[in-house]
């Protein structure tokens, strides 16, 4: 760490008023009141600059989204730029025609938000809470798990459930990948694909 | 077919010379991946050298642009004065073919091995150019305009005895400025500047290596300010520019310059003063460094726009957030 100690906040902590550094030292002390003078008016505009991951493919492009908004107060942030991260060693910066357009996909009318519940016969979809929509997806798994299941082909043990599919997300982890993994593949479930090859 | 991007090798007219009938057979074998020919690199760039004969001079041009009409003009102007005076002194340098004693290839080695930067402190007294170069930047600069205070100063430096200055110029490097001689200490860090850009320009690139956060891989000196580049081979990415040498060494964005904290990392900027100038402040450690996006405004120049964007530092003080930065020319 090497944040300079400035000797004026030195000074100004023993209690010392001095003019400050070069500027008073080379004879132009007074034009320090008109500096700040002059940037009196402006009002420092904050920007926040986020390090993520593209959610299109298995590439999983490095991106900063660029946020305005100080997150911390009152004031509703909104990511305004997205761009490829010169830093991130798959990409350098880069991004295709999709990755592009992301902003586009962040602000979309149509995206989706939280989880979402048509009920049978109903045309339209409900919010509903994560606890509901996963004890529901829990209990339809299970449900069909305990009719389909196939524990044996003639003697042969080969516990496969063959009626369920489970799309992993892209920008996962490689910790999360392996759960997801471990999790799906020991309930026996065949079906399973990568949104990362869509 | 028509070229979008700029290709190696020969241009058009050399490449139609050659009939195809001499171009040897290529195999499918022979054909090699090229993903340099559109501009993407597997890496940037870890430093880039500075160029002394250039970096100066476009320095001064940069300072006399942005004094006119600014609250600092009488500062600026005389920067721009120095400036010229240090183009003037490596023009000097050049024309009589003296050339900057580089420290020999084994102890550079030995000394980035060992996590040290290849400049030290040690070549002040080592190599008398650093006196001459003073002494003739003293000569050179034209303060015929300028404050009693800067002739004052000069003049008590041209003065001096040799062991004094050479003393000045080792607390400079060191970054601890004498509060009493803070007027002759900017002279001192402008030689200091020739001094050592002219060493680290002799060094080679490929020897660097990264030092510590924040502290430059040539001299070992703290930054000026963040260059959000667009060079081909490292578009967008972020650069810190030395205090001392000019080296520009490679950091990656959204990562605190001083700490290393890559959390509460923000952007502050006066959206009507510029946008291009900004300071990236860090709530880990309170402090903040000017990030110049260069990318979009290829003019700007760390140490100029830092003096020139004064009133940012003022602002962002008010937000209680401290310099993390040191600009030799402009302490404060």
């Amino acid at each position: 760490m090497n944040v300079q100690v400035s000797r004026r906040g030195l000074l100004k902590g023993i209690g010392v008023g001095l003019a400050g550094g070069s500027l008073g030292a080379l004879g132009f002390g007074a034009l320090e009141p008109a500096m700040a003078a002059s940037v009196r008016p402006f009002k420092l505009a904050q920007m926040k600059e986020t390090r993520n991951t593209c959610p299109y493919c298995s590439v999983a492009c490095g991106i900063i989204l660029y946020s305005l908004g100080d997150r911390s107060k009152n004031a509703k942030s909104s990511v305004m730029h997205v761009e490829g991260d010169p830093d991130h060693p798959v990409n350098r910066g880069t991004l295709c025609p999709k990755g592009s357009s992301l902003l586009d996909f962040i602000k979309s009318e149509t995206r989706t938000k939280y989880p979402m519940h048509r009920t049978a016969g109903s045309s339209e979809f409900k919010r509903v809470s994560w606890d509901f929509a996963l004890d529901r997806i829990a209990t339809l798994l299970k449900e069909d798990r305990d009719k389909n299941f196939i524990a044996k082909n003639g003697d042969l043990t080969v516990n496969r459930w063959t009626t369920v599919g489970f799309l992993g997300a892209s920008a996962t982890s490689n910790e999360t990948a392996w759960v997801t993994y471990k999790v799906i593949r020991s309930m026996g479930a065949l079906t399973f694909d990568n949104q990362a090859r869509v | 077919m028509a070229r979008l991007f700029r290709r190696g090798g020969p241009p058009p007219e050399a490449a139609a010379e050659t009939t195809p009938g001499d171009a040897p057979a290529r195999t499918f074998a022979d054909i090699q991946p090229d993903p340099d020919r559109i501009g993407i690199f597997g890496s940037v760039p870890f430093v880039r050298l500075p160029a002394p004969a250039r970096l100066f001079s476009e320095r001064a041009r940069r300072l006399k642009t942005l004094a006119s009409g600014h609250p600092l003009e009488g500062y600026l102007d005389l920067l721009a004065r120095i400036a010229t005076a240090q183009a003037d002194v490596v023009a000097q340098r050049a024309a009589v073919g003296e050339r900057a004693v580089v420290p020999p290839a084994e102890d550079v080695a030995l000394r980035t091995d060992n996590g040290m930067p290849p400049l030290s402190r040690s070549l002040l007294s080592d190599d008398p150019s650093f006196l001459a170069s003073l002494d003739r930047l003293l000569a050179v600069i034209d303060l015929s305009s300028a404050t009693e205070a800067a002739q004052f100063a000069r003049d008590a430096l041209r003065a001096a005895p040799s062991d004094e200055r050479l003393e000045l110029a080792v607390q400079v490097f060191e970054g601890a400025f004498l509060v009493e001689r803070m007027a002759e200490c900017v002279f001192v860090a402008a030689a200091l500047q020739v001094f050592l850009a002219e060493q680290a320009a002799a060094l080679d690139e490929k020897t660097l290596k990264p030092v510590a956060e924040g502290v430059c891989p040539c001299c070992g000196g703290a930054p000026t300010a963040s260059l959000v580049v667009g060079w081909t081979p490292a578009d967008k990415a972020r650069y810190l520019s030395c205090s001392l040498c000019g080296t520009l060494w490679n950091h990656v964005r959204i990562r605190c310059t001083a700490c290393g904290s890559g959390e509460g990392i923000s952007y502050y900027g006066l959206d009507e003063a510029s946008k291009d100038v900004q300071v990236e402040t860090c709530t880990s450690c309170n402090s903040y460094l000017k990030h110049l996006h260069q990318h979009r405004d290829p003019a700007l120049d760390p140490v100029a726009d830092d003096v020139a964007s004064y009133g940012l530092d003022l602002k962002i003080a008010e937000e209680g957030f401290r310099r993390a930065g040191l600009n030799l020319l402009f302490v404060f």
